[in-house]
Parts: C-alpha cells; structure tokens; sequence
C-alpha cells in the first residue's frame, strides 16, 4: 500500500512537472508576443463572461484555414432523423449551412432571420388567432434569400419542410408541426401556415432553437400532394450537400468536416472571412486541450470539466457562459424505492435542508471562478426572460422549517441526532446518478454530509448512463432522487414535462417525458395554457404563475447551470470568437466573422 | 495439422455464438437508441413509438437476436441503428484496418526492443542495468495509457511541436499522405509500446534467465562458441519462442483492447468504435466489433500454436 | 587394467586447484586444493559422493562455471605450457572443444532443442575450422556414423528429442570428438542411461579415444565403470583428493578408510554408489566452513582424536597416495568398517 501510494505521488509530482514545464514553455512565447493585455469584462447580454485579449495584437488577415476541435463528433449530419438530436449536429453542421425563419440572437431571442422581410407579429397581421379556432401565421420572405444552387428559398421550402419533418422516416422531432393543416405557397415570397389551434412556442418551428428550413429541390421525388414523398431519411446523412447559409459543406467523414464559404449568400456581414474551416473530433477533453495547446485546432466548444478554470490559460482564451444545461434533484413520487409517500412537506424539507450554494461551488467551482445558483424551475436564465430568478430563492438552509414541514407530515426525530421516522421508517431517500460521475459523485458527497443535521439520510445507488437514462429513467425504475442534467429551449414550453397525462406507463408504453415529476393539475394546466397563448405578454404571466406554482410544488430542486466554455488560441484566431459561448447555436455559431490573427 | 486447425475451428463456433448472445443481452440492456431522446421534450410520444418500431427495438430481445444472428451467419454484419441505415461493415472495415495497422506496427518495434532489453537484462543479471530496466518496466507498465498519452501529447506536441496530438491525418488532409500518417501513428504507438516493451521485456527476462541455466548452453559455450553466438543462437533463439506467441496473441488482444489508447489520440480505430456504438446504443455495429476482436482472438491464438509448432520442433500436433 | 603412467607424457597437470562458488549461504569451497595428472591416452576416473566437487573440478578447468559466483582463487591447469587459469575469455574459445571437449551427464538436455543435431556439430566445427559449411555437414555425418547412429546423413538433421538416450550420448560424444581433441572431460556420461546402453556407449568412447588418442577425465559413481574402463581412480571426499591409485590397486587394496567403504559396496555393482555411501552414519562436512581436520573425521569408524586436529599429510605410497593419519595400519581397519556397519 505504501509503496503503491508512493508510486502515485511520484508520478503526479512527474505529472504535474510536465504540466508547469508545458505551461512555462508557452508562456515564454507568449511574453514575445508584446503588447497583449488581458481584460476581463462580463458582456451585459447573453450572459457570457469572457476574459480575452484585446484587439490590438495586430490586424486580422483575410482568407487563411480555421481548424476547430468538434467534442461529439455527430453519427451522421441527417437534420429530421434522431442524428438530428446530439447537440453537435447542429453546432458542427446544419447551424452553419441551412437557413431558418426565426433565428435566435446572440441572447438566445427570437428574431427574424436574414431569409425573412420581417418577424410576424400580432400587429402586422402576421400572428392570427382565428375565430373557428384554427391559428395562422405569415411569414415574409427575404426576396433576395437564395439558396447555394441560385433557387430562392420561398414559401415551397417552407411547405416542403413542414412534409419532410411529418413524414420523414424516423423523423423525432414533429412536435408543432402536426398542428399545422396547410401551408399555403401560392405566393412563393409569402408562407401562410395555418394550424389547428393555438400554438405559441412557433418560433421554434422551422427555425429556433433547433430547426430549419429544408429546400424542396433536395428531394426531386417530392410531389406536394402527396406528403409521403417527403421522405429526406436517405439524404444528406454524410454531409449536407447544399447551403443557405453562410457556410457550404465541401466534404463530411467520419474524420473531419470541410466547410468553405457559400459564394451565394446573400448577406454581407455574414460572410465568412476565412477560405476554409476544418472540425475535427477531439472527445477526450484532455486531448482537446493538448490539441489547442500545440495549437492544433484553433478553437473548441467543450462542456465545462473540472479543472478547467486552471487548464484553459494564456494563450489560450476562453469566454464562459451561464449554460443551457440545467443540473438538479429530480423527484419521482412513483419510485419503487420509496419507502414513504413522497410528499410535498417533504419535496420541501429537503429543499430547506440543502445548502445549494455550496453545492454549486462543489460541482461547478473548478470550471467557473464564482458559480451561481440556479433559482428557477423549468425555465433557463440564458434564456429570454422567462425566467424568475428568485423562486427558489427562499430554499436556504432552514432547520426550523424542516422541523415543522416533517412533523405536520407526521415525521418524529426521537434522536435529536438521528434521522427522522415515521411508521418505523427512516428518512432515507434513495438517490441515482451516472456512476463513474466525478461532479456528480461529488454533489452527492456533499449533500449527504450536508443533511445529516437535519436527520435526512440517503441511499446512493448509482448507474451507468445507459442504464439510467434508457432503462430506468423512462420506466420510473429511479429514485425517489435523481441527479441529472436537463436541457431547456429558448421557448418556454414545458408541456411535455409537466403533462399530468404524459407519465409514462405500462399503458402508453412508458412514453411521455412527465417521469414521475408532477401529478399536480394546476400545473399540467398552467403548461398547456402557456402554450396556447400567443401573445407574449398575457404568455410572460402564465409562465410566471407556473413558475411560483412549481417553486411550491418542489417537482424537482434546481442547483445549477453546465457552464458552457469557447476555448480559442488568442495568438492565432482574431475576431469576436467568445460571443457566443452561451448561445443554443453553439461557440461556433458566428464564425463567419472569425479571422486569422495578422 | 489440419485436422487440429479444423478441430480448433470447430470448438470456436459455439464460443462465438455464445459470446454474441452475451453481448447482446448486455449491449441491450447498457444502453440502446432511444435513450438519447428520453428528455427532448420536443419529441412527442409517438414519433419515439414510431423510432422505436422502426428499429425493430419494440421486439422481443430473442427476435431481435435471432435476426441480427441469421444476417450474421450469411455475411451480413446488417445496418448501424444510429447512422442513419448505413451499412455496418465498411465502418467496421475501416476501423480495423486502423487498429491493426496500430497493433502490428506497435508489437514489432515492441518485440524488438523488448528482446533485446530482455536479453540483456537477463544475461547481465542484477546490474544497474538490469535494475534501471526492472524499475523501467514496472512505471511504464503501471501507468494508465490515459496518463502516459497525456504526458507524450504535452511532451511532443506541445512543448517540442514535433508531432500532432490526435487523429490520423492533419486536419484538411484529404486522400493518402504516407508521411502524415506515420506521424500521427508514432503518439499511439509510443504509448501502445510502452506497455508492450515493458511486458516483453519482463517476459523475455524471464525465459532467458531459464534458457541461461539450461545444459546446452553450457555445452555451446563448452563447443568453443563466442559468448555472443551462445547467447544469441543458442539463448535468444529457444528464449524467444513464448514471447513471440505471445506477441501473436496481443496482436488478438490488441484489435479490440485499444479503448484508452483510441480514445486519448482520437484514433478511429476498433476501440473508439466499440465506445462510440456502446453508448449510442447501436448494437448491430457494437456486435460486429465484437465478433471481429473474439474472432482475431481466437485466430491468433491459433496462429500462436502453429508459430509454436513451427520455432519449436519439439511442438507437434496430433 | 593397470598401466605404467610413469613413462607416458603428462598432458594436463592440475595443481593445488581451488575454486570457490558463492552462495546465498556464503561461499563454498567446492574444490579445495586439487591436483593431479592427466598421462597421455589414460583414463582417469574420479570418483565420489555427491557435492564433494567432481564436476567444479571439471568446469574449472574448462572454465565454465558462471563468472558471477565462482572464482578460481588458486592453484593452476597446465595444459602442455599454457596455464588455463591464466588465459583470456577469448582464449578459452580456442581451447575448448578444440583441445579439451566435454560431455555431460544428459544428452537430452545438454543438446539444443531447437536445432538439428548434426548442425551443431557442424557449428563446432565451423568456428574451429577452416571449412565450407557443406564440409561441415558432412563431416558431422561422419562423425556421427562413427559413434554408430544408423543411418547418420538421415538422422543429422533430426532434432535431439527424437533420439533414444543412447543415440543422444552417442551424439554428445560425436560432438565432443569432433575435433580431435587432447582431452575429453566425461562427467557421468551414462547415468542418465539403461544399464543396458551404458555398456554400448562406454564402448564407443573407449573406441573413440583409441582412435584420436586422447585422453579421458571420467567422472563416475559407479564402480564397476571404474574397474571395467579407468587406468587409474581419483576418489575424492569434499573437495579434497584423498586417495589415488592405479585402478587394479583400488580394487584390491584400498587404503582410505572412506575407499573401503567404497569397495564394500563393489559386489553389487548394479547398485549406484552415493546410495551405499549414503548408509554411513553422517553426512560431508559442510564445504562453507570445512573441519580443519580430516574431513571424513566424523564419519569415520577409525578415527581418533587427532584426525579432528589435523589434517593428514599426504601420504606417497609407491604411485599412489593417501590422505589419512592411519595410512599405514591395513587391514584392520577394514575388519573394523564391516563390524560397524553390518551390526
Ligand atoms: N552453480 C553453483 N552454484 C552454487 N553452488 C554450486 C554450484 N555448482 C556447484 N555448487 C556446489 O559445489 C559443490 C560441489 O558440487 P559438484 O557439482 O562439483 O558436485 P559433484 O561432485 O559433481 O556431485 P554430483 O555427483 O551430484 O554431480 C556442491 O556443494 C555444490 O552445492
Ligand atoms: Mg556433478
């Protein structure tokens, strides 16, 4: 044993020799490098706290090759298709090629996108709630939005899109798009899409946080009247072979991705500066990190590991965003494992039990310098103004609480020491996470030394991923508690998670995304009134309401956001690259005004 | 001879098959598409049942089974369930030829060094140059490949800029480059070699310490024989025989067992497959890959009894 | 079988040979003041328990004992002029095989495995001599032929494995006579062996030594292999020579109480040695640390106080020699060694 621990410690003083001599080595070129200074400013919109370099280190060079790290490289480019669901297919592709309606800017807000004249609104006509119940939208077209083959992009594509995302096989994300009954392209330069109600989170459709628009000349087979013919499942699945966006795939392997600029776009302050970027993966956050070092890649987008507050330094420079990971206590009131009713006192006397703050600094304290709390249920800060960032803000660490929450809940503490009890049993809730978690792992180490005072105990049982979130997480084989991330849209739709009738089961076949979380119907309502409701303001109200409803009702405990990272080598890119790393998009999303340092 | 290889071939068949079913079972259970979807809200409930159904996932697991096993024995390793109905063996095919590329390269420069430091080691026993080889072997075996390729990258790519840290070819590299593929090749392989080294070294050591003490080697020295000649004719000759089987067997090993190694040079090979295709659930790939590394196991397993038969005249088969 | 050594040419001549092996335990002076002289065509035998240090007086001379551990500390291997223990690694090569060849006590592990028996002979010759492979070949087919294997230019190219044990030695014997050499060291060359083939092989390499004229060093336990073949009999007793004698003198007139032990063993002869010996009260002293006595003191049945205290001088009796202070008292003492051992 000693001899082993002796062994460690020599290699981790060998170990951490190489890494000062690496981090020495690159600060010597760094200082020839006169001149640079480091400011660290927090950007009043999109969240993102970036520390860089200013921008007189010399003049940006047009043209060059831009080589960025891809952490996740994507099983296939496909749009509609489930290669559609990893985040990276979109942040190392289809952001980069297709045109979308609306477009989420640098804050995550929804505004029209260069391929329209303008956003539909209420005012302009564009938004319509009709009188037999059915709800219609307008959208302009840009006249001068062309595709990368010289074809307009006009309301057909629209239409198209819509058939390909209904009846593409294998096609997952159809959510708002069964709504629709007709889109109407008699006028190729005005969409009319009419729906079958009310549907408010539109903008996410065709566009937003995770769409597009398809062009309908990709599939030559397609004949509008029979939607069946809009079957995209066999195309573009090794690389998108046509553009309406700033950038044009020139080749996509398994190995990397080249993109060129898209000589036909048509907007100016988005074209791209440089002749070529290369993606190539690099998924071992380790290698990545070498790989900028050595300069390899030039930038990479990595998900916020540990350590990497001290890792990512000079030359390289990063700009750190709030996230668009939500990490919490997920509470399912129908596990297995409980040996009690999970009630709400007691949903809430474990939230008043729980330090959060330093649970934050515990998971999230060696990739960000100050984490902060997430106060919100449901909705993400990163996001429009959805989000009240105080509901949760009363769960602060309260012994008085918990007391009387426990005790009306019919909980004795016969050993002011011990856990509380009651029918004979211990307060002790079994908690999952991802096994081999290191943040996670440690989250748990912390809150369950954090409870003991308050006589709340815990069974840590954990599971590998797969195991978790395809085998039990859909079956409500987990918990009472479990620990995970969730990721939000820009758009406030919840419906899906808080759908008192969406809890799976052996019935529905354990579909539904409600897994054990809310069984209030109040809520349930509150979800599908606010998506129902088209204009924003009376919106903002409901979601509010939801979120004080949720913040009683203690579905699940909010910790904190995934702090999302753009790397990037301060000495070799020049430009705005750091912008947004806290954006749906991806920190490649404005690349096109990526240059070479000079 | 044959009649052995045949008997050899006949006793794999159940093995394989058996092998398959555990893999399967297992790849089913660890993990499988669907769950990458369960917490897109934006997927409603019956675009998921329709996935689901269409990847055949909705059947009951020996049907699944059965029917991944019928295309299997007829040559048809099936399509990816992932990538979008690609089809499963040239992936495979392309991530083999890496990983054999890596192993082979690797196990040769390994072999040659380890045999030699062995024999040294061993013919200068308990010299400082035994002792530096001894302590050598054991830090370069026992640190993870996570560690020591993360050294090497820092070292060599890093610091020296000598070499590129991942991949296999140069970003924006397109076609074959001979030259940028051996540089991307010599990170793994160093890290791969060290391991290797270490053991063959060890295991060298050890057989010709054996050998040293053997009768004959007193009578080739007694012949006259220059200490040279009856280490290397006489020594290293009859020495070599199970480390060199061995090596044969790692080359078995290696074709599946590259995980860590794959993973930390972004290698596309066998090992960063098997990850890839174990959590995204794709089993038609994951039982490919797999079928392939229990059959390059039992090949070369194979191949090392016959190289044993052949170096060693006393080894025949009946 | 006695012949007269006293005209015939001295070819190797040891002299107050000592050769110490270190172990775990310390270090044993496995051969510890040895001379003798080896005549021109005689066959010497040594003989003695196990240990007492017949095959590190043979390995010593052909220095072939690990440099490691062992060390020649004193003494001298007069081979014609030149001192063995003085020459250089590189030397050594030269000598042997060439001038002196050694065979051992088990063919089938003292021939490699993995090469063809004739081609290593051939090896041999090709290092020594001046000549083709082809020539080599060839001539270890002879060789082998010689030594009457069947069917020789077939069976050099076997492996050692697929000989009988006699083959095998007579194999070993053809590699050591290869080269014609003055002296062939033969250490218990058929032990390993039948009864029955002992015989034959003994046969072949008398034949062998008439036919190059060398001379044999022949390490047994069996006496009867002594009578039968040696000229004349060293019998050694923990790494000393404490009695020679011309062969026919042994046999019939022992002079070292620990001789007659030997010769009460003869009428048995199919029995091995070291197991009669082995039923004398007592084991060897220790070769770490030896009794400054005489060395079979505490076994002996004769001894007297004295022979704790010193070590006997060595005695000249005629051509033969003893080392016990009671040389001169016969046959008593062998009356004596019967009464003990027999109640
Ligand atoms: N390589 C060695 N390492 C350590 N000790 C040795 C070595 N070779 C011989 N000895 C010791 O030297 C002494 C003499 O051994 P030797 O082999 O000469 O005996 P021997 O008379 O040939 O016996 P045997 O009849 O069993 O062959 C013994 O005590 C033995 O243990
Ligand atoms: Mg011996």
């Amino acid at each position: 044993m000693i001899r082993e621990s002796k062994l460690i410690r020599l290699l981790s003083l060998v170990f951490a020799f190489a890494l000062v001599a690496a981090a020495c080595g690159s600060d010597g070129e760094e200082s020839s490098d006169a001149g640079t200074t480091e400011t660290t400013a927090a950007s009043d919109d999109g969240g993102t706290e970036t520390t860089a370099a200013s921008d007189d280190g010399g003049e940006p060079m047009a043209g060059g090759e831009i080589v960025l790290g891809v952490e996740q490289w994507p099983e296939c480019t496909n749009p509609v298709t489930s290669c559609a669901n990893a985040s990276w297919t979109q942040w190392s592709s289809t952001t980069h090629v297709l045109p979308r309606l609306m477009e989420l800017d640098v804050a995550n807000t929804h505004v029209a996108s260069p391929a329209l004249a303008d956003a539909p609104t209420v005012d302009n006509g564009g938004i319509a709630a009709n009188d037999d119940g059915t709800f219609t939208l307008t959208f302009n077209m840009n006249p001068d939005a062309v595709w990368s083959d010289g074809n307009p992009i006009t309301s057909t594509d629209v239409k198209f899109t819509w058939q390909a995302k209904v009846n593409t096989t294998g096609t997952l994300q159809t959510a708002g798009y069964e709504k629709i009954v007709d889109v109407d392209d008699s006028d190729p330069l005005v969409a009319v899409i009419t729906f079958s109600e009310n549907y408010a989170p539109w903008p996410d459709l065709f566009g937003g946080t995770t769409d597009f628009l398809y062009p309908a000349a990709s599939l030559p087979t397609w004949d509008p009247a029979d939607p069946s013919t809009a079957d995209m499942a066999d195309i573009w699945n090794e690389g998108i072979t046509i553009s309406g966006g700033p950038w044009i795939t020139e080749s996509w392997t398994t190995e990397q991705h080249i993109l060129v600029p898209n000589a036909s776009y048509w907007v100016e302050d988005r074209m791209p500066l440089v002749d070529r970027v290369v993606m190539v993966p690099r998924e071992d956050s380790d290698t990545e990190v070498a790989s900028l070092q050595s300069g390899e890649i030039f930038a990479a987008f990595p998900q916020g590991f540990p350590g990497a507050k001290d890792r990512l330094v000079s030359p390289i420079e990063t700009s750190v965003g709030l996230g668009t990971f939500m990490e919490g206590l997920w509470v399912n009131q129908l596990a297995p494992g409980r040996n009690f009713e999970i009630t709400q006192n007691l949903r809430q006397a474990v939230a008043y039990s729980l330090d959060r703050q330093a649970i934050a600094d515990a998971a999230i304290g060696t990739i960000v310098d100050s984490p902060t709390v997430l106060n919100c249920t449901g909705w993400n800060p990163s996001f429009g103004d959805w989000c009240d960032d105080t509901d949760y803000a009363k769960y602060v660490q309260d012994q008085a609480k918990v007391d009387e929450l426990l005790t009306a809940d019919g909980w004795t503490r016969p050993d002011a020491n011990g856990l509380w009890q009651k029918d004979g049993q211990d307060l002790v809730l079994q908690w999952n996470t991802v096994a081999g978690n290191l943040r996670r792992e440690n989250v748990q180490a912390v809150v369950v030394e954090m409870t003991r005072p308050f006589g709340i105990g815990w069974e840590i049982i954990n599971y590998d991923a797969g195991e978790l979130f395809s085998n039990r997480l859909p079956t409500l084989d987990y918990g009472p508690v479990a620990l995970f991330a969730n990721s939000t849209s820009p758009d406030p739709s919840v419906v899906a998670l808080y759908d008192i009738d969406g809890v799976p089961s052996e019935e529905n076949g354990f579909s539904g995304q409600n897994n054990g979380w809310n069984f209030d119907q109040n809520i349930s309502d509150l979800a599908f009134a606010i998506d129902l409701e088209v204009d924003p303001v009376a919106r903002l109200e409901l979601v509010r309401e939801a979120g004080d409803a949720l913040s009683e009702y203690v579905p699940w405990i909010p910790l904190y956001l995934l702090p999302n990272i753009t790397a990037w080598r301060g000495d070799i890119l020049a430009g705005p690259v750091g912008d947004y790393a806290n954006s749906a998009n991806g920190g490649f999303a404005n690349m096109y005004d990526w240059s070479l340092a000079g | 001879m044959l009649r052995y290889i045949l008997r050899r071939i006949a006793v794999t068949i159940p093995i394989l098959l058996g092998i398959s079913l555990l893999i399967f079972v297992s790849a089913r259970q660890i993990s499988s598409p669907e769950g990458q979807l369960t917490l897109n809200p934006r997927i409603p409930p019956e675009a998921k049942a329709a996935y689901i159904e269409a990847l055949g996932l909705d059947r009951p697991w020996y049907e699944q089974y059965l029917t991944w096993l019928g295309n299997f024995v007829t040559g048809d390793f099936g399509v990816s369930l992932v990538k979008n109905g690609q089809e499963v063996w040239p992936i495979v095919q392309s991530a083999l030829a890496n990983t054999l590329l890596l192993a082979v390269v690797s196990i040769a420069i390994s072999l040659l060094l380890g045999v030699i430091l062995g024999t040294v080691a061993a013919v200068r026993r308990n010299s400082i140059f035994d002792i530096v080889a001894t302590f050598g072997a054991f830090v370069a075996f026992s640190v993870p490949v996570f560690l020591s390729g993360l050294l090497l990258q820092l070292i060599f790519s890093v610091q020296l800029g000598w070499l590129p840290t991942a991949g296999i070819y140069s970003p924006g590299q397109q076609g074959f480059d001979l030259v940028d593929r051996v540089e991307h090749l010599v990170l793994p392989g160093t890290a791969l070699a060290l391991q290797l080294i270490a053991v063959y070294s060890r295991f060298m050591r050890a057989s010709m310490l054996e050998v040293l003490e053997a009768d004959y080697i007193r009578t080739a020295r007694s012949k006259g024989l220059s200490e040279l000649r009856v280490i290397s004719q006489h020594g290293v000759r009859t020495a070599l025989i199970p480390v060199v089987t061995r090596a044969a067997i790692d080359i078995g090993l290696i074709v599946g067992g590259l995980i860590v190694t794959e993973r930390v040079f972004q290698y596309p090979g066998m090992g960063l497959l098997f990850l890839d295709s174990l959590f995204a659930g794709d089993y038609p790939i994951l039982l490919a890959v797999t079928m392939i590394v229990v059959l390059s196991v039992f090949i070369m397993n194979l191949v090392a009894d016959l190289l044993y038969a052949v170096l060693d005249p006393r080894i025949r088969f009946a | 079988m006695s012949l007269d050594t006293a005209n015939r040419k001295v070819v190797l001549s040891v002299k107050d040979l000592h050769t110490d092996i270190k172990t775990e335990n310390g270090v044993v002076h496995a051969v510890d003041g040895v001379s003798f002289d080896l005549h021109n065509n005689e066959v010497l035998a040594i003989v003695g328990e196990s240990g007492c240090g017949k095959s590190v007086t043979a390995l010593s001379m052909l220095k072939l004992l690990p440099k490691r551990v062992s060390k020649i500390t004193q003494g001298s291997v007069m081979l014609g002029d030149l001192d063995l223990t003085k020459v250089s690694d590189r030397g050594m090569r030269k000598i042997r095989g060439k001038r002196i060849a050694m065979i051992f006590q088990d063919a089938l592990t003292g021939l490699n495995p993995v090469h063809r028996v004739g081609d290593q002979i051939a090896e041999m010759i090709l290092i020594h001599e001046d000549v083709t492979k082809r020539q080599a070949h060839q001539q270890a087919i002879r060789l082998l032929d010689q030594v009457g294997i069947p069917n020789a230019s077939e069976r050099a190219d076997r492996y050692v494995h697929e000989f009988s044990g006699g083959m095998r030695q007579r194999a070993m014997i053809a590699l050591a006579m290869a080269l014609e050499p003055e002296v062939l060291i033969a250490d218990e060359p058929t032990t390993a062996l039948d009864v029955t083939v002992q015989a034959q092989v003994l046969e072949v390499l008398l034949e062998v030594k008439e036919r190059i004229g060398s001379s044999i060093i022949l390490i047994t336990h069996d006496l009867g292999v002594v009578a039968g073949m040696a000229d004349r009999v060293l019998v050694m007793y923990a790494g000393r020579i404490i009695e020679e004698q011309s062969a026919n003198g042994l046999y019939h007139n022992p002079m070292h109480p620990y001789a007659w032990g030997l010769l009460n063993a003869m009428p048995r002869v199919d029995e091995v040695l070291s197991d009669h010996l082995a039923s004398i009260p007592g084991a060897p002293p220790s070769l770490i640390e030896p009794p400054k006595g005489c060395r079979f003191a505490s076994r002996c049945p004769m001894a007297e106080p004295v022979c704790e205290e010193v070590y006997p001088e060595v005695i000249r009796v005629a051509r033969s020699s003893v080392a016990c202070h009671f040389a001169d008292r016969p046959d008593w003492g062998r009356a004596l060694w019967n009464a003990e051992v027999m109640s």
